[in-house]
């Protein structure tokens, strides 16, 4: 059976660090087969997240010595982005048929989310708050920002994703004045 | 404390409702010429935090008060939803008059509605009638309880002031049948 790359990106509570997880079958392709393992996380504007921060190298080196759980815990996430993550193995020994590059758009929306979940606690403590325009508008406009950077990163559009997170980031930092 | 099976309930109920809520706000849109689908949208903005906070944040304070207010807003539907998922309600334990202090009655108030003593976003209800009786309260057709999940009620039997544990939303329906 033809060997293919997979992974999986969660993010928890923790909005600064994102797990992503090989979760690829080594049964036809041991791991001793590959040379190397390794990360692109590319932001929006073409620049990739450096781990650890002072990384000089493009990629983030997922090794499989370093990481033999397959998991890796990538922290410094300062903000929410639509990110295009590419995880790239070297086969000393191709078969052919096999897939060692996946490459995926995924949304990261903890900072939103968890702006979101604040401004229900503001409701659920204060009710009336809802009745006032501004603060139910910019509830409204951030969930459609959070769903639509979801919807985008769906369907591989990373430019839309980041872009309706950078705007969410906009209301967020407007907090004061609009919650 | 709001259990992770109460939550997934109340989740699930919050879904359907979300629908249940639009079939009715198109009638009254039609009928009444009232627009009431921004509730709906708070419904899923709320439940879409509480999918988010579920698997982190359950037995958390501010995760119950968020859940309280969740079934506020889709109580009115609750009969309905539960009816769709099969679930059913939790009936609590039948009700045994601690007095005949004179006839038994029944009163029905609209929250928020003109002239109604319970104005919306508001969590208490007096009247000397129900002093030293035994009440039975219901809230949009349920019958809710002193302690448990969601929407509990408190009674000074003294004054006749009935405390919610969560404000009641603008049409709710109240019953307050006395023995």
């Amino acid at each position: 059976m033809a060997f293919v790359a997979n992974y999986t990106v969660a993010q928890g509570l923790d909005c600064s660090s994102v797990v992503i997880t090989d979760t690829s079958s080594y049964s036809s392709e041991a791991k001793s087969t590959f040379s190397y393992r390794r990360l692109y996380l590319y932001k929006a504007d073409g620049t990739t997240i450096k781990f650890p921060s002072n990384s000089t190298t493009t990629y983030i080196n997922f090794s499989f010595a370093s990481y033999p759980t397959d998991q890796i815990t990538i922290t410094g996430i300062d903000q929410d982005y639509g990110l295009r993550v590419v995880m790239e193995l070297s086969s000393n020994s191709p078969v052919s048929g096999s897939i060692y590059t996946k490459t995926s758009v995924v949304a990261l929306t903890c900072y939103t989310n968890t702006a979101l979940y604040n401004v229900v606690q503001i409701a659920a403590t204060s009710p009336s708050r809802v009745d006032d325009p501004v603060f139910y508008d910019s509830w409204s406009e951030l969930q459609t920002e959070k769903d639509a950077a979801v919807v985008a990163g769906t369907y591989g559009d990373q430019l839309s994703a980041d872009a309706a997170l950078k705007r969410a980031k906009t209301i967020i930092n407007q907090s004061i004045l609009r919650f | 404390m709001l259990s992770n099976e109460v939550i997934t309930d109340y989740i699930k109920w919050a879904d359907i409702s979300i629908y249940l809520s639009m079939n009715d706000y198109q009638k009254t849109r039609y009928y009444n010429w009232v627009d009431q689908r921004k509730k709906t949208r708070m419904l899923y903005m709320v439940n879409e935090s509480m999918k988010w906070g579920q698997p982190y944040l359950v037995g958390s304070q501010g995760y119950d008060e968020a859940g309280n207010y969740l079934y506020s807003l889709f109580g009115q539907w609750l009969l309905q939803a539960s009816a769709i998922t099969g679930t059913g309600l939790v009936i609590g334990t039948p009700v045994i008059p601690t007095s005949t202090a004179g006839a038994a009655g029944t009163i029905m108030i609209v929250v928020g509605a003109s002239g109604s003593p319970i104005p919306a976003n508001t969590n208490q209800y007096t009247n000397t009638i129900i002093a030293s009786r035994t009440i039975i309260v219901i809230l949009d057709n349920v019958v809710i309880q002193t302690s448990g999940g969601g929407v509990t009620y408190s009674f000074n039997t003294v004054t006749g002031t009935i405390t919610f544990s969560a404000n009641l939303s603008l049409n709710q329906v109240l019953t307050i049948i006395y023995i």
